[in-house]
């Protein structure tokens, strides 16, 4: 066993929790090139389909919109990851393991994990991509069918896109792995998780950009889409982001106070989303 | 020539509310190579607290620790953390294997992490595989074998590498008594045919009984040492009377035998 085959010992051993991250990457992945094989499909980009002229600026936003939840979805998945991991962590560097070894081994078992989803995903993707044409040549009442293709391009950016965005990430995560104490690390599988929190501050805003957004949305012409298109995307992402991180905690609150959901102990767990 | 050496070792929790609790107060130590030492004492008695300031994963507050030459506190992270995978190898009472890895890959981790090549590794890991008795669950989980069998791979794992002191911790406190026993006559092996110097913290009189000098702690200050002489049962009966005049809670830990 090297250094480098301790890390695909640890995908496998994890695989179990690791599959929720890998799966959630797939997603993400499936998604972006379905979106990016239209976009840069060759009768698009030539204008043989007058109608998706139209919607292909609208449809990069989304793109965009795609990359940043991916980036958020991927963050928080690997966090929370990592989060159950402590344990192992500690007991790695009481063996001896550097912090700079601990970070090398995240980034490992993170490339390897990006490199299978990417792969997956195009190819899922690539399955999924005629369907997806078929569904909105459906919507644009296109005559001719979109014929099935795999653009380069779009191949090209999801590949480098999605893997430098997971290395971004591991990078990130592992630069803040390594700085518990141990003593810490080995006592975290025994300590309780600490109380869900949530900032009413926080809720405020997540409701006021989705209703700035929403409202703009419908107050949005054709003469205004370039103005508003760009405001309306980021109170939407943060707006969302915020309703689920801070109402998810008051939803569980809630709920917990209805005893009958919550009767039986283990079910808690289940209902307490990954990144809490 | 002493392996562990500490002068004056103390150790001193303190929280934000200013109220600071003495966990350990002037531990003297010396234990010299190739030695079978144990620490008891009664619960609260600081043995995981001076266990945490040898694995070098606490510092102390006061006095001076020394393994092998080498004072830890003086050391940077990154050296710290090749100071213990060169010289320290750990043995705990929850085995502490990880669950991801195989038996072998278990063992063999000090290894890797030092980078040395595959088929020295099997070259090592092979007599000690032997002596230990686990050759034939080396390919299994962790989750696979019996409690006995993690605890030898456990103790293969401290030894691989050929630290200057294996430090265990309550070694055989999830262990039935069989397996117990066949622990400890793995350690004491080590101890005799490769002279590893080992430091062991424990509850228990009878896995206490394996050691050639136990020292007794209580309220984190030294109170006593007893030696063997040839006989085990002779001093098991000794570690009894030790205990008894020693007083405090021994029963937080379930006996697996008496």
């Amino acid at each position: 066993m090297t250094f480098r085959s301790l890390a695909l010992s640890n995908i496998r051993g994890n695989w179990r929790s690791y599959s929720a991250f890998f799966w959630s990457s797939v997603f993400s992945v499936i998604i972006f090139y379905m979106y990016a094989a239209f976009i840069y499909h060759p009768d698009v980009m030539n204008g043989s389909i007058l109608q998706a002229q139209k919607i292909r600026t609208g449809m990069q936003f989304c793109l965009y919109l795609i990359a940043i939840f991916s980036f958020l979805f991927v963050l928080y998945a690997n966090s929370a990851f990592l989060k159950t991991r402590k344990q192992e962590f500690g007991l790695f560097s009481l063996f001896g393991m550097t912090r700079s070894q601990l970070r090398r081994l995240v980034i490992y078992e993170n490339a390897a994990v990006a490199l299978l989803s990417l792969i997956t995903g195009i190819a899922i993707g690539m399955l999924f991509s005629k369907l997806f044409f078929m569904a909105l040549g459906a919507m644009l009442s296109v005559k001719d069918p979109i014929p099935f293709a795999a653009p380069v391009f779009a191949l090209a950016l999801t590949g480098i896109g999605f893997f430098s965005l997971s290395m971004g990430i591991a990078l990130l995560t592992s630069l803040r792995i390594g700085k518990s104490e141990i003593v810490d690390l080995l006592k975290a599988a025994r300590k309780p998780k600490g109380d869900l929190v949530f900032s009413k501050w926080l809720v405020a805003l997540a409701v006021l950009c989705l209703g700035a957004a929403y409202g703009m949305a419908l107050m949005m012409t054709p003469e205004t889409f370039v103005l508003l298109a760009l405001p309306i995307l980021i109170t939407v992402t943060i707006g969302t982001y915020f309703l689920f991180t801070q109402l998810s905690v008051l939803a569980i609150r809630f709920l917990q106070r209805k005893h009958s959901v919550f009767s039986q102990p283990d079910q808690y767990d289940c209902f307490v989303p990954a990144w809490l | 020539m002493s392996v562990l050496h500490t002068k004056g070792l103390g150790k001193i929790y303190s929280s934000k509310g200013n109220v600071s609790y003495k966990a350990l107060e002037d531990i003297d130590l010396k234990v010299e190579a190739g030695e079978f030492v144990g620490v008891m004492g009664p619960s609260g008695s600081g043995k995981t607290t001076l266990l945490n300031l040898l694995s070098t994963i606490d510092r102390p507050t006061s006095g001076e620790l020394e393994i092998n030459g080498v004072n830890p506190a003086r050391l940077n992270e990154r050296k710290l953390a090749l100071f213990r995978r060169r010289e320290l190898g750990f043995v705990f009472q929850d085995f502490n294997l990880l669950d991801t890895l195989s038996i072998k890959e278990n063992i063999i981790l000090p290894l890797v992490l030092e980078g040395v090549s595959p088929r020295q590794i099997d070259e090592k890991l092979r007599p000690i595989a032997e002596l230990l008795q686990i050759t034939a669950i080396l390919g299994k989980r962790t989750y696979e074998v019996s409690g006995g069998q993690k605890q030898r791979a456990a103790i293969a794992r401290a030894i691989i590498h050929q630290p200057s002191l294996v430090l265990a911790d309550e070694l055989t406190g999830n262990l039935d008594s069989k397996s117990a026993k066949d622990v400890m006559d793995s350690l004491k092996d080590m101890n005799e045919r490769l002279k590893a110097t080992v430091l062991m913290v424990t509850h228990d009189p009878f896995s206490a009984s394996y050691c050639q000098r136990i020292v007794f702690i209580k309220d984190g200050k030294f109170f006593s040492e007893i030696r063997r002489g040839s006989n085990r049962q002779a001093f098991f009966q000794q570690i009894l009377d030790a205990l008894s005049v020693l007083g405090g809670n021994f029963d937080d830990v379930p006996f697996a035998r008496a």
